[in-house]
């Protein structure tokens, strides 16, 4: 297998190399900075029949422009989004073959917040601390820049496509997440009504959170600093709910009131500024 | 089943998390005691999970897999129940942190002391007279909480967080003291800043120095702090420690 070079000819609003993530670094404070949504990160490397953790392309409201130089396989899941090669529309939630020369366009999101480029066998980014994700300070960038270069593995024959195409974005239309109580959920019990299974707007959010309007009382806590996980919605001070995501800090000092689940991670990470959601019990 | 006498509170945290809760731990055998069963779960639980991440009052264990409340605790209490892990010896070092005290970084502080500059030095004096035990990483990258800050110096976290905070500041966050290895966005009160730099991802081990060990701080000139800053720059560590003995 030798290697080939993908030329990042346009980076797209915010792109990165992500694969699981820095798992074991959290007790020196490093975020994990896996996949935001997992659903689809899973979908394109299965798709590809490549390993579970292989490194994919995030990318969040619109993608990049890239010319490969050796034949390979590709395939996008995730957000509904324009696909071209060599200015073909192409369809998502399938394999697709690159010649040496080709070149791939991700449009923007149209339904959904972010896609997932996933390659046969991955992306060969270096590692920093064990994983190949995007996180400045740990990586050296936090984003793709026009003219970076990125390395996969040549593949010297292509398999014809037999695959027909995936139905995977129901979840994009879901505005339910599943979530279960917090470590500090109590502070906050008797106000269950304004939470659960009533609508919120989505606030300001990146990769490290989601910030969400409510009109809860906070309470009196001086909390000192705990743990915190993908998934932790913590109530600030000024009544926000502030849901970790990826790049979440390992340690907050607010309290936890409630926990998503992956799935609802998933659906979160494909919503935007404005779009409402509602929180709901998790049944076993 | 205790952690050096306190009684510990399980709670199940998302899927696959166990928080372990115990009263806020502050004097160094205690927090002594913490590291060394953080150190005996990880041995003991080494292929079942990620990470084990401890703050100054809980002990948050990262599994691989999903897990269920009750049977994990039984499990827990087994691993405790065998108590020669607290024999074992802990080495801390001593680490002095050259720190710049010039108003110039001491912005917050002095907002806090509403423009009290003899208030804002003798606040100052106190956390240089001080010796702290760095009780655990988090917040980001290198991030490293130091406990022993007396209940009286304690500083409220800003309502309204700073934009940045730069690299270097040492920090106060109600009764925490911290120091901020990247520029980022903080709440805590600044009161100084070190030229050190405290998490250096191109090393084998990025941190500086181990939870345990003994910080404290050694007021430097602005000259003082500009040249040792030129040698940080240059890749060097113009940072002293030296050996605990006898600590358990």
């Amino acid at each position: 297998m030798s290697m080939a070079i993908i030329k990042v000819m346009e980076p797209g609003f915010s792109t990165a190399v992500i694969d699981l993530g820095r798992r074991s670094f959290q007790s020196s404070g490093v975020p994990i900075s896996g996949p935001m949504d997992r659903i689809s990160f899973r979908m394109a490397n299965s798709i590809l029949n490549n390993f579970e953790g292989a490194a994919v392309l995030e990318c969040t409201v619109n993608g990049p422009t890239l010319c490969f130089d050796a034949p390979t396989t590709i395939c996008v899941t995730g957000a509904e989004v324009d696909l071209f090669l060599n200015e073909d529309p192409e369809s998502t939630n399938k394999t697709i073959n690159i010649e040496a020369g080709d070149i791939l366009r991700i449009g923007n999101c149209k339904k959904g917040m972010r896609c997932y480029l996933g390659i046969k066998h991955g992306f060969h980014s270096p590692e920093y601390l064990g994983s190949k994700s995007f996180y400045y300070p740990i990586s050296p960038k936090s984003f793709l820049s026009a003219e970076d270069e990125l390395e996969y593995s040549e593949l010297e024959q292509l398999k014809p496509i037999k695959q027909s195409r995936i139905r995977s974005s129901i979840f994009l239309h879901k505005e339910s997440l599943w979530v279960v109580k917090g470590p500090e959920w109590d502070l906050v019990s008797k106000q269950e009504h304004k939470l659960i299974n009533s609508r919120l707007t989505i606030g300001p959010n990146n990769r490290m959170g989601y910030r969400i309007d409510s009109d809860i009382e906070t309470p009196n806590s001086n909390m000192f600093s705990s743990a915190v996980i993908p998934g932790t919605i913590q109530l600030t001070p000024a009544g926000q709910l502030l849901i970790a995501t990826a790049d979440c800090q390992v340690t907050g000092g607010y309290p936890r009131i409630l926990v998503l689940d992956e799935i609802g991670l998933s659906i979160l990470a494909q919503k935007r500024t404005g779009q409402g959601i509602s929180l709901n019990w998790k049944t076993d | 089943m205790t952690l050096h006498n306190h009684k510990l509170t399980y709670k199940a945290f998302g899927d696959c998390s166990l928080l372990i809760e115990f009263p806020v731990l502050k004097k160094q055998k205690e927090l002594h005691a913490l590291i060394k069963f953080q150190s005996h779960l990880k041995e003991k639980l080494q292929h079942k999970i990620f990470d084990i991440v401890i703050s100054f009052n809980s002990l948050c264990i990262h599994f691989k897999k999903p897990i269920k409340l009750g049977k994990i605790q039984i499990k827990i209490e087994q691993i405790l129940s065998d108590r020669s892990y607290l024999n074992q010896l802990i080495y801390p070092k001593h680490w002095e942190i050259p720190i710049c005290l010039d108003p110039i970084f001491a912005q917050d502080l002095i907002e806090h002391f509403e423009g009290d500059l003899s208030k804002v030095m003798k606040y100052q004096k106190r956390i240089c007279d001080l010796e702290f035990t760095l009780g655990f990483y988090g917040f980001q990258p290198g991030f490293c909480y130091l406990a022993g800050l007396p209940e009286e110096m304690a500083i409220q976290r800003k309502k309204v967080p700073n934009r940045t905070t730069a690299r270097g500041s040492l920090a106060v966050g109600a009764q925490q003291l911290g120091i901020y290895p990247q520029d980022s966005p903080g709440g805590w009160c600044v009161i100084g800043k070190s030229p050190i730099r405290f998490f250096d991802v191109n090393k084998d081990n990025p941190l500086f120095a181990s939870i345990g060990d003994r910080i404290s701080f050694k007021p430097i000139t602005m000259e003082h702090y500009a040249k040792l800053k030129g040698l940080v720059e240059l890749g060097m560590m113009p940072l002293k420690n030296t050996n605990v003995y006898g600590d358990n």
